[in-house]
């Protein structure tokens, strides 16, 4: 019973910490967000000739993207292939993308390995490819993907899916003026957003490997700590059961909380993540981690 | 019982971790801020500007003054977020810096976040990094 009563809790607090984000941005959006004009003192009548040109986007990007590898440090849990079998204890990770549109189209793909630290951490037993389409327009972002989940050291279980996600930004310097007054430095980010699972060959609706994904509710936070060099952050990521009575209902919950401490194009972070069911009892994934990300980004000519 | 008290275990260290370091914060005026490049660069002739920021990719020479445009997206750690159920695509943003020259020196530095909304112009400081810190 205490049990149910903490999963209702937290499934209850997470759903109103994506409504509180999505209202107060929308509710903010309009008021007091003003951009900084920093040191903005209008330069002479020169710019107004040349002012379209130097709007233009100067992104020229071919491809960019990043390369992680991650030991679980602390893996009681969190499985090794996709049918959950073994544990985790290192992961490997590729994300390439390019943009076809400026922003508002990009595409890319997450290569995803990960090794069973019960036959020796090396040989890598499960591979996640992820390929899809995103894009931004103001507050708003959107993506498609479809992500193929595998085993690699024997053959057995794939789970695969394909999906559609909205999601919507608040940025507290752009729409909470309030904030930007009190933590001047601190620069808050969060999303929050709404996904389908239009296509859905096997893929779960818990961890314990039950039931089929049919929505997904997401968030993510990040909090700029000190000058985009120590990050905070917090993820989660909810799924619904398509074979349950009530389909809107979440069936599990994914969530991670860790720190991050950059400099230039590496990345070391810290970070906890637990997957768990909502709805009812049973296995709970989870696991601490440390985490090297090196990031590049391939410009079309050399300057 | 075990969610309960992972719960309490992860919110103390967070909850301290976030108050220690914003109410350690330095709380500067909003609006009045000058990056420290940007005041370290007037004076500068363009010689020295190219030696230590590399070409611009707008250089527009005028018979009186002239004008220089650098830009710097934001890597990659900051635009796309690794969760384990694939990545999370964040917004693409950078920041555009305008220099100003007046007989070869210059005379203004004006930074732009990409979008305009998006301040976030510590990205314009990485472009002069070497200018400031040679």
């Amino acid at each position: 019973m205490p049990l149910e009563t903490t999963l209702s809790g937290q499934w209850v607090s997470t759903g109103l910490l994506t409504g509180c984000v999505l209202v107060a941005g929308m509710w903010g959006g309009g008021r007091d967000a003003y951009a900084l004009e920093k040191y903005g003192r209008p330069l002479p009548e020169f710019e107004k000739n040349d002012g379209d040109k130097s709007k233009q986007d100067f992104d020229e990007s071919l491809i960019a993207g990043y390369f992680l590898a991650a030991a679980f440090v602390s893996n009681p849990t969190f499985a090794a292939r996709p049918d959950n079998t073994g544990l985790v204890g290192m992961r490997y990770m590729a994300h390439l993308e390019t943009d076809l549109y400026k922003k508002y189209l990009t595409a890319y793909t997450d290569q995803n390995f990960f090794s069973d630290r019960e036959k020796g951490w090396i040989i890598l037993t499960e591979w996640d490819q992820t390929y899809g389409m995103t894009g931004t327009v103001n507050h708003w972002s959107w993506r498609a993907q479809y992500e193929r989940d595998a085993p690699l050291d024997k053959s057995g279980l794939i789970q695969a899916y394909a999906d559609g996600l909205i999601n919507y930004r608040v940025r507290s310097h752009e729409d909470w003026s309030w904030w930007q007054k009190t933590f001047p430095k601190n620069i808050l980010t969060a999303y929050a957003g709404l996904g389908w699972l239009y296509y859905n060959q096997s893929y779960f609706a818990r961890p314990d490997n039950t039931g089929r994904a049919l929505f997904r509710y997401v968030g993510h936070v990040d909090l700029n700590l000190y000058k985009q060099t120590v990050v905070f952050y917090g993820d989660f990521n909810m799924f619904t059961d398509r074979t349950a009575s009530n389909v809107v209902r979440p069936s599990e919950l994914d969530w991670i909380l860790g720190i991050a401490v950059r400099w230039r194009d590496y990345e070391v972070s810290f970070y906890r993540e637990q997957d768990l069911p909502l709805d009812r009892g049973g296995l709970i994934q989870e696991y601490w981690a440390v985490q090297l990300r090196y990031a590049f980004d391939i410009q079309k000519q050399a300057r | 019982m075990r969610c309960l008290l992972n719960n309490r275990i992860l919110t103390l260290p967070a909850c301290v971790l976030f108050g220690v370091v914003i109410g350690c914060a330095k709380v500067i005026p909003s609006g009045s801020e000058e990056y420290p490049a940007q005041k370290a660069l007037v004076g500068k002739v363009k010689r020295e500007l190219i030696g230590c920021a590399g070409a611009p990719v707008i250089d527009r020479a005028g018979d009186e003054q002239a004008m220089m445009v650098y830009y710097r997206e934001a890597s990659q750690l900051e635009e796309s977020f690794p969760g384990s159920k694939s990545s999370f695509a964040k917004v693409h943003h950078g920041c555009r810096a305008t220099i100003l020259l007046q007989q070869d020196r210059v005379i203004d530095v004006r930074y732009e976040s990409d979008p305009s909304s998006y301040q976030d112009e510590d990205h314009c400081e990485e472009i002069f990094e070497r200018c400031v810190n040679p």
